[in-house]
């Protein structure tokens, strides 16, 4: 039932009873709450992207740092510190890329740290510039070439330990790519120093598949093969026939055989 | 495609599009009421920021619940939406907590509307005013009677008061907007004078 009272109310207008009464603006919050949706989206849309941006920076970062210290787990922060002439000595320290477009010397790097005397451990400190000069000086390469003959490229590491009397324990590790059926000599640190005062032994030698980044490594008490057995079948100062490992990734999805074997018997140094 | 709903009067069609969540047709449907829903809200509160509050979650309750709408003919639109924001009206004061309370009463009371005929010859603004000026409870009351045309006993079952208490509110309600207007009447003859 209609009163005179409520009709009074229906003739009235907004604008009388409540001048600032915005509607359009009243919709647009009104329609935030109802759609709330696209306002997210573009808010998250950048945090998303930002994200994405971060994941990928760190994925980067872990891969290169990865890539760097897989080769040599004993000095990977002092690559930087190898001086520039050592590119012209035949020696680059740097590896940014692993391409079969790349020549192989681009493939090779020398990393020279010190020791700690007290711990054996690897320091961060740049070894003396005189060593590093000397390591320059003495470089030798293998007497033979080597050959891999595996399906896939393997990366070879070997650290030495270097006792000299007038200074610091260093460590020089020297790595060279070679790709499958790549013979080449291979850089494999220095011996002429010590005729120097410097006691030189072979600490490690690492053979990493370089496509699944899986690593053989072999010191002093590694079995069946030592460092030591393999280093003087790589420079060629004893024939050999060993077995370095076995690998357990398959690189190259054909399920080869993954044991590593050395033979140097036929002359050439082969990698099966 | 889109299509364009701006000529759209059709409430039928507006409401299954906002069924859908369809921003135009909820656009529309607003435009068309906003106005007559802000009164109602003023109506019952008297502060303009908490009305607006009111209708904005009115309207969201509305179009939110929509999808449980059956279209029923014309102004059964309005009719549902009026129901929704007289229930945030309600909520609204409620949260507010203002301490209203609904005295019973006994006493029976003739219904009488002359004091809402003569409330009738006044202006809108100055209804709004001399409602504002009523208690709360006594106001959902007189509302809910005057305007809603709600019986006493919907009344009751809403409030959740007696319906006995309804009768008694609505009467204070009516009395204490005499008493106002007869003091107005005679403060205007006494300017006048």
């Amino acid at each position: 039932m209609k009163t005179p009272l409520d009709e009074r109310m229906k003739e009235a207008s907004l604008g009388e009873l409540m001048p600032g009464f915005d509607k359009n603006a009243e919709w647009e919050a009104l329609r935030a709450k109802l759609h709330p949706a696209p306002a997210r989206k573009r808010a998250i849309w950048p945090m998303a992207a930002a994200i994405a941006l971060l994941v990928a920076a760190g994925s980067m970062i872990w891969v290169m740092n990865h890539d760097n210290s897989t080769g040599s787990a004993v000095a990977t922060t002092h690559r930087h510190d190898t001086p520039a002439n050592w590119a012209q000595a035949g020696v680059i320290p740097d590896m940014p890329q692993r391409s079969a477009n790349i020549r192989p010397e681009q493939r090779d790097r020398l990393i020279v740290s010190t020791v700690d005397r007290s711990t054996n451990n690897v320091t961060a400190r740049p070894a003396d510039p005189a060593l590093q000069q000397q390591i320059q000086d003495g470089l030798r390469r293998t007497g033979e070439f080597v050959c891999n003959s595996t399906p896939c490229p393997i990366e070879i590491c070997v650290t030495q330990m270097l006792r000299c009397s007038d200074q610091a324990p260093s460590t020089v590790t020297s790595c060279s790519v070679l790709d499958p059926d790549q013979a080449r000599q291979m850089r494999i640190g220095t011996d002429k120093i010590v005729k120097r005062n410097c006691n030189v032994t072979v600490s490690e030698i690492s053979l990493e598949r370089v496509a699944t980044g899986e690593m053989i490594v072999l010191n002093d008490h590694s079995s069946p093969s030592t460092a030591q057995d393999l280093f003087n079948c790589l420079t060629g100062d004893t024939k050999c026939s060993l077995l370095a490992g076995i690998f357990k990734t398959d690189c190259d999805n054909k399920h080869r055989p993954g044991s590593l074997k050395v033979e140097s018997d036929a002359g050439n140094v082969i990698l099966e | 495609m889109r299509i364009d709903l701006s000529g759209t009067t059709d409430e039928a069609y507006l409401v299954e599009c906002c069924k859908r969540n369809d921003p135009a047709a909820q656009h529309i449907l607003y435009n068309k009421y906003v106005e007559d829903m802000m009164i109602l809200c003023l109506r019952y509160i008297a502060q303009h920021e908490d009305a607006k509050e009111a209708l904005m979650d009115g309207f969201l309750s509305f179009f939110r619940g929509i999808g449980s709408f059956s279209y029923r003919g014309e102004g059964s639109v309005k009719a549902w939406m009026k129901k929704v924001m007289v229930n945030s009206c309600l909520m609204h004061l409620r949260k507010q907590d203002r301490n209203t309370i609904l005295v019973a009463d006994t006493t029976e009371y003739e219904h009488k509307e002359a004091g809402d005929d003569i409330l009738g010859q006044l202006a809108a603004k100055e209804i709004l005013r001399l409602l504002h000026e009523l208690p709360d409870g006594y106001r959902m009351v007189f509302n809910l009677y005057v305007f809603e045309d709600m019986t006493h006993k919907d009344i009751a079952e809403m409030l959740g008061i007696s319906e006995s208490t309804s009768k008694s509110q609505l009467h204070r309600a009516r009395a204490l907007l005499q008493k106002q207007i007869s003091q107005q009447t005679k403060s205007n003859e006494n300017a006048i004078g």
